[in-house]
């Protein structure tokens, strides 16, 4: 390395830096969703928070080198002049490399660690696994509150097997519950996003897709499809999903119950058939 | 079809001394591609099938399609042979002159090239149009100005006509007009192949636009079962229309991948191999395999359709997820068949406008091609959310993640060719920085993408949405036009205005990323993709992007007039080496003439060496003309 | 016809003077690029493979071979397969034998074309004679018939491409004069004749 290469390094490296320390406090004021409502949104936060942090100076760094050498680098005279022969620089190839397998290392390791979290302590269920293996709450998955969600054209409904399987077409969660979800559809894809929640599975036909979370917070939330799934998939929004306290909750599902007097559904059913017949607002 | 034997025309320039009387040329063409679809509807649906008529309109748009090529001329050949008659190795020259030439079939690689140009910028326009009609809808929340129906038609058409623009756009034009002249070559592997391979995309692309007679299609890009087993007879066009471009795929993969390995020039070996041509073959090998997996996705959709098998139902023994496998198992590959050349692209001309050898050649090929071999175990993080096999997520997270160090080797070999260059700030050279900043946000967002937690927010949003746009448009889109503005001059004889470059590039940049940086916000504000509809509070960021799209689209609009007016318009024929650099198809005259070498050049040198006074130059045009019979391949550089 | 018009016309006059389309550059193209189609042809299959296992693994709602499906009759299939692979055979004999001997090439080809013809007609009568239905519904019943039909949609285009080297196998001809690119559509016959063999023991015997 000779001295004019010191001069440009030593230059970009000061302005990097400088540069990147503003640019990595402007991240952290940034506020990424989903938000806290469940251990599972938390997670999600502070991931993308991470990635935000560590890509602001990979992308500061890289825009700097870009605008720098467009600016520092250009031929100035009338007469088209080359620049140095270099062909390569071996170890600094190896350090490039070192260094984003490192940094993609580390992103795989915390992301396969919050995936292990977000399970919730269990192992990872195979969607065909638990297929109609789960008699009622709490027998094959510890105490989690059973919730089944089933994707139609063009809405959701929620069903409450440990409640007698009554059917809601709004969903609403205690807080402080472990919550399995068991997503499935009656026709096309669907995919089930609660957004404030940090949760999101596709509803297939004749699956039972599992996904798990732990509320935290009450507050309300939104729920959408976010698979293509026909010519409505635009409208399947529900603002109303809820997130409420236990007591709360109690009193609401005993509401349910009653007005739901008589439904004898089996707890599970990939195929499904809906009742109440009128869902959705 | 009256065949009789011809007696006039000398043997020697012509294939078989008979020939076909009916002549074959795009008019003959159409009219039988008409017959063709007239017969093959009456014939589906003469099976009187449960399949709401869609073995007729399938059965229609393939003979249509297969007569269309018979009428072109791709009959010629076989049935010569078929016939008996004497057939040579070499084709025929195409006996059309001027820009008819151009609208016919043609086995010149130069005129392919054209003709692909030609024609991806067509289809670049109906998919522009495509995509000013969804912006326009987007301009209010609720109602739609576009009812839901027309306006998911809209945004499948825009998608998959765009993935046909995308999948072909570099390989098409620039590949098979710039890698024989790279490699040093008169002859493609397969002139007919090639031919095929382009003249396979005007029926993909009308067969696409035909869908809205038929009720159009509402599946997006990726036809996912069963919403397409609840589509009218418009998703026919998506099953034909994709078939046809994945043949095209392979096509053109099996001819550009054997030019490469058997017809190099003596003294091009595979360390002196152009970048852009490793692009190319990069690129062509994953078209080459992934396709056929398409292919066999689609026939399976066909047999839903029409013989009611159900390899996708799951109530009846099919699976939803075995099209998900399949498609995306094509899929991944397919978006390095996009962004593998453009690296080629970028990587060739940087070299050229830094005044700089490429810092790393070595090292560059071995990312291209590691990002060819990962490209192949990465399909499922598409399917992070599908819940098909979450066992396995943790893998596919990982093995996307492992892309990040092959593309950023192309970074690093962009920025070492950059350092302490003399960067001769040319239109093409804008492009590229504007690819490498464009790429930046699309490589980190997609970052954001691969890892499971955070994908659980962002999938399916307008978060992925704005990730591939950056990588396709900013990317892909932006080495393209980087690549037409190098490669114009001697293409067509004539140089782009660069005063009107340097106005578009600005205008683009700016469009682009003020239209597209919001849909990360978007996105992360739960706005999904493909929603006719949106919440009420993200309209003014939805007028924004419209806008936007609007000035950009704008952008692409000066540009066609740019070259427009540059092709027909200017009369001055561009000088031979108008950037003054050192590849060989530069050490060509302009314009070229229909034979590329008159002797099988030498290669000597390599086109990248800047700063060396004592370089040799690239090739020996002269070299001793016996070699050219024998010296295909990599043979001993004579010193 | 005057020289002016020919260098209108089409290419300028280079068969004497054009290296690159001598026959033995043509037939090093030929071997290379057959590969490179067989493999890509291979992957075609290959989906079509992954679908039956995957479909059987799966065996969603009971129905991979549900109660209207049973395994067609192996004696037919076998007859198919064999058809196939001695038409495979026969025309990779047939290529060995075409540079030197054309009449003898040309025997194998017509033995070929034979046997190739059988072979769909065979596979027609099975289609026919199934023994179920597609249309009931079932994993097994749509990739039997997928596959088969994919499979035999090549074997007849490869029975039309087999035509043209009948017709060229002639001491003129051009299969005589290039044989190798009899010898590389024979490789691709023989491919042809592989994926029916995995396919025979797929279909009929898992």
């Amino acid at each position: 390395m000779n001295r004019t290469d010191r001069t440009h390094a030593l230059r970009l490296l000061v302005a990097w830096a400088v540069l990147s320390v503003i640019g990595v406090f402007i991240a952290l004021q940034v506020h990424l969703p989903p938000g806290d409502q469940s251990t599972q949104s938390v997670d999600e936060t502070s991931l993308l928070d991470l990635m935000l942090v560590i890509s602001t100076p990979v992308f500061i760094g890289v825009v700097l080198f870009i605008l720098y050498s467009a600016f520092a680098f250009r031929q100035t005279g009338a007469v088209l002049e080359d620049g140095p022969p270099n062909h390569g620089n071996f170890r600094l190839q190896v350090a490039w490399v070192a260094i984003t397998a490192v940094i993609v290392l580390l992103l795989a390791v915390i992301g396969i660690s919050g995936l292990s979290n977000s399970a919730a302590a269990t192992t990872f269920a195979s969607s065909q696994a638990t297929l109609g293996t789960v008699g009622s709450a709490g027998t094959a998955s510890g105490h989690r509150l059973q919730v089944q969600v089933i994707g139609q054209q063009w809405w959701f409904t929620y069903r409450y097997p440990d409640f007698g399987g009554v059917e809601s077409a709004h969903l609403m969660l205690p807080v402080d519950t472990n919550i399995e979800f068991h997503v499935t559809s009656t026709d096309v894809l669907h995919s089930f996003w609660a957004y404030q929640l940090g949760v999101k599975a596709d509803a297939n036909p004749g699956v039972d897709n599992i996904t798990y979370v732990s509320t935290v917070n009450t507050g309300s939330f939104e729920v959408r499809c976010a698979e293509l799934c026909g010519i409505w998939h635009g409208h399947m929004a529900d603002p109303n999903g809820q997130v409420v306290s236990q007591a709360d909750f109690a009193t609401w599902i005993a509401q349910v119950q009653k007005d739901d007097v008589g439904i004898s559904l089996p707890p599970y059913s990939p195929i499904y058939f809906p009742h109440p017949p009128v869902k959705g607002s | 079809m009256a065949i009789a034997p011809i007696v006039d025309g000398p043997s020697i320039i012509q294939s078989s001394e008979r020939r076909i009387v009916v002549p074959t040329n795009i008019l003959t063409g159409i009219v039988l591609a008409v017959f063709g679809y007239w017969v093959g509807e009456q014939l589906g649906n003469s099976f009187l099938l449960n399949d709401a008529q869609n073995t007729g309109v399938l059965l229609g748009y393939s003979f249509a399609s297969i007569m269309f090529l018979v009428g072109v001329g791709f009959a010629n050949y076989p049935l010569a042979r078929l016939f008996g008659w004497r057939v040579t190795p070499q084709p025929a020259g195409d006996d059309h002159t001027g820009a008819w030439r151009y609208l016919n079939l043609s086995l010149d690689h130069k005129v392919i090239g054209v003709q692909y140009l030609v024609a991806m910028l067509m289809a670049m326009l109906f998919g522009g149009i495509g995509a000013m009609l969804i912006r326009t809808s987007l301009l209010v929340p609720d109602p739609p100005i576009v009812a839901p129906d027309k306006y998911l038609t809209l945004v499948s058409m825009h998608s998959v006509m765009m993935i046909f623009v995308a999948s072909a756009a570099i390989v098409g034009p620039f590949g098979n007009f710039f890698v024989p002249l790279m490699i040093g070559t008169n002859r493609m592997a397969f002139p007919r192949l090639e031919a095929l391979s382009f003249w396979l995309v005007p029926p993909a692309i009308v067969i696409l636009l035909a869908a809205p007679i038929f009720g159009g299609f509402q599946t997006g890009w990726t036809g996912y079962t069963p919403l397409s087993e609840q589509a009218d007879q418009g998703f026919d066009s998506y099953i034909v229309g994709f078939t046809l471009i994945g043949l095209a795929l392979v096509v053109s993969g099996v001819n550009m991948l054997t030019t490469v390995i058997r017809l190099r020039a003596p003294g091009m070996t595979w360390i002196r191999l152009p970048i852009f041509v490793w692009g190319v073959f990069s690129a062509s090998i994953l078209g080459t395999f992934a396709a056929p997996i398409l292919a066999a996705a689609l026939i399976m959709q066909g047999f839903d359709r029409t013989l009611n098998t159900t390899f996708f139902i799951s109530s009846a023994g099919g699976s939803p997820y075995l099209w998900e496998n399949l498609f995306w198992f094509f899929g991944h590959p397919e978006v390095y068949i996009f962004i593998l050349p453009a690296f080629g692209i970028i990587l060739e001309l940087l070299p050229h406008f830094a005044r700089k050898p490429l810092w790393g050649y070595r090292t560059a090929v071995v990312g291209l091609l590691g990002v060819t071999l990962l490209s192949w175990f990465v399909w499922q993080h598409h399917l992070f959310m599908s819940g098909i096999a979450p066992a396995l997520r943790p893998f596919f997270m990982f093995s996307t993640e492992m892309i990040s160090i092959p593309t950023g080797i192309v970074f690093l070999v962009a920025f070492g060719t950059l350092w302490r260059a003399r960067i001769s700030m040319s239109v093409p050279m804008l492009f590229c920085l504007g690819f490498l900043f464009n790429f930046l946000i699309g490589g980190l967002s997609g970052v954001f993408l691969s890892d499971v937690p955070s994908d659980v927010t962002l999938h399916g949003s307008y978060f992925s949405m704005a990730h591939f746009h950056f990588t396709i448009v900013g990317g892909e889109i932006f080495a393209i036009i980087a690549a037409i503005y190098y490669w114009f001059p001697k293409m067509t004889g004539r140089m782009l205005n660069q005063t009107l470059g340097k106005i578009h590039f600005w205008w683009m940049m700016i469009a682009f990323n003020m239209a597209f940086m919001p849909l990360f916000a978007a996105g992360l504000l739960d706005m999904p993709r493909r929603v006719s509809t949106y919440a009420v509070d993200l309209q003014t960021l939805n007028d924004w992007v419209s806008i936007w799209a609007f000035i950009l689209f704008a952008s692409m609009l000066f540009f066609a007039f740019n070259v427009i007016w540059s092709w027909f318009f200017t009369f001055k024929v561009a000088p031979a080496n108008p950037w003054q650099v050192r590849s060989i198809e530069w050490m060509l005259p302009t314009p070229l003439g229909r034979r590329n070498f008159e002797k099988i050049p030498v290669f000597t040198g390599s086109p990248y060496d800047y700063g060396n006074p004592g370089a040799k130059p690239v090739a020996d045009l002269g070299g001793p003309s016996d070699l050219g019979r024998r010296g295909f391949g990599a043979e001993p550089v004579p010193s | 016809m005057s020289q002016q018009s020919q260098q209108s016309r089409g290419l300028p006059n280079l068969v004497a003077s054009a290296p690159e389309w001598s026959t033995d550059v043509d037939a090093r193209v030929s071997s290379v690029g057959m590969w490179i189609f067989m493999g890509a042809n291979a992957m075609l299959f290959v989906a079509f493979f992954f679908a039956f296992f995957y479909l059987r693994a799966l065996n969603n709602a009971d129905n991979w071979m549900n109660i209207w499906t049973v395994h067609p009759r192996r004696y037919i299939g076998g007859i198919i397969v064999l058809l196939l692979v001695a038409c495979a055979g026969l025309v990779v004999m047939g290529a060995r034998s075409a540079a030197k001997a054309p009449s003898t090439a040309r025997m194998f080809f017509w033995l070929a074309l034979l046997a190739g013809v059988l072979c769909c007609g065979f596979q027609v009568y099975e289609f026919k004679h199934l023994g179920f239905d597609p249309q009931m519904g079932g994993g097994y019943a749509s990739v039997f018939v997928g596959l088969k039909s994919v499979l035999m949609a090549e074997i007849v285009v490869a029975m039309i491409w087999l035509g043209t080297h009948i017709a060229q196998a002639t001491p003129i001809g051009d299969t005589t004069a290039r044989p190798a690119s009899a010898a590389a559509f024979g490789n691709f016959l023989v491919m042809l004749a592989g994926v029916g063999v995995v396919a025979y023991l797929v279909l009929y015997f898992i």
